[in-house]
């Protein structure tokens, strides 16, 4: 049975069953596919929400191919923890069984990136006028697909300090719950931001307190009211006001915070608070509204909650 | 978009997700065999 795409005559209207229909009830799995690059649903990114969503529908009989770029957001992460059952798992692992097991059930999985994403109308269909999309990859291939699921996550923009983004996910790390048990009750420091950041590295400070009693702040040399150093002091976290110019590096591993004036303030570890950037160009491009936050306006099931045509979602 | 999604968090919304679409296919799938049903096409 053929899908009912833009390229495709639409059996919709001249075939004996309704597609999803005859696909279940013949016991032909998604692999039926009458054409190899059109499939129910295409998930853009294949990291763990993406392989996930493609697990499910693929186990739901779906059709489904998961086309990802390669550039995990924690590939510089050696583990992965807190996540139960697979705790202290490397990511890379984790990635490498998920993609066994989508491919066990039927799902495809295309290396490359996305290009652009249009959305197209199912030619010959009033009582069931639905759109299509059609995914086109870097190199000039397409995917036609009933849905798709924008799984491209985001990036961290990290401070342009010379050895942060070198430490990145070894000794300079974002999050405690991912990597705070690992540097319990070591020297650890977090790193302010620019002033308009202040206030989130300051919370992030208090909360990486809960896993050493020596934690320092640095505020690069941004200002601190009178209440915020007062906070810091109650709960006996330093306070460091010279900017920063580098993180210092001995034998591979993270051994000081050098200041402007020279002096070098000893950390095993420093923590910091990136800013998100949500990798969204392909739902903005598809006209998904923003929100005031800057990230894509979602609905309670995760769906973009206004949007210029079509289906995308993303988790 | 989850900025403080942890791999686990993310593999669940990626779950939630695809629950939420198949249930959209099968909405959209729906009419479609109403309609072919009404024309006499055989069931399925």
């Amino acid at each position: 049975m053929r899908r009912c795409f833009e390229t495709q005559p639409c059996t919709h209207c001249t075939a004996p069953f309704p597609e999803s229909a005859t696909t279940v009830v013949d016991g032909a799995g998604s692999e039926d596919s009458g054409d190899m690059n059109e499939f129910d649903v295409v998930v853009v990114g294949g990291g763990a929400a993406g392989l996930s969503a493609a697990l499910v529908l693929s186990r739901a009989r779906r059709s489904v191919a998961v086309v990802d770029a390669g550039q995990p957001r924690n590939a510089p992460a050696s583990h992965m923890q807190g996540f139960l059952g697979s705790d202290g798992l490397p990511p890379t692992e984790l990635l490498a069984a998920g993609r066994a097991e989508v491919t066990g059930y039927g799902g495809q999985l295309v290396s490359g990136a996305v290009a652009t994403v249009t959305v197209t109308a199912c030619p010959r269909t009033s009582a069931h006028n639905r759109q299509r999309f059609e995914v086109v990859l870097a190199d000039g291939s397409p995917l036609m697909a009933r849905r798709i699921l924008v799984t491209t996550g985001l990036r961290d923009d990290i401070p342009d300090i010379p050895g942060v983004r070198e430490r990145w996910g070894r000794d300079l790390l974002h999050c405690p719950y991912c990597h705070g048990y690992e540097v319990r009750d070591q020297p650890l420091g977090v790193l302010g931001g620019d002033p308009a950041s202040t206030q989130d590295a300051l919370a992030h400070a208090h909360i990486i307190r809960q896993w050493s009693d020596d934690v320092v702040f640095f505020t690069n040399g941004n200002p601190l009211t009178v209440a915020q150093r007062e906070q810091l002091v109650a709960r006996a976290i330093g306070v460091v006001d010279t900017r920063v110019v580098r993180l210092v590096v001995e034998d591979d591993q993270l051994s000081g915070v050098e200041l402007a004036d020279g002096r070098v303030v000893a950390r095993a570890a420093v923590f910091v608070r990136p800013a998100f950037v949500a990798n969204d160009t392909l739902l903005t491009d598809l006209g998904c509204a923003t929100s005031q936050n800057g990230w894509v306006a979602v609905d309670a099931t995760g769906a973009p909650a206004s949007r210029a045509s079509g289906q995308p979602a993303t988790p | 978009v989850n900025p403080r999604a942890q791999v686990i968090t993310a593999a669940g919304e990626g779950s939630a997700a695809a629950i939420a679409i198949n249930n959209d296919l099968v909405d959209e799938d729906l009419p479609i065999a109403v309609t072919n049903f009404r024309l006499g096409m055989p069931i399925g």
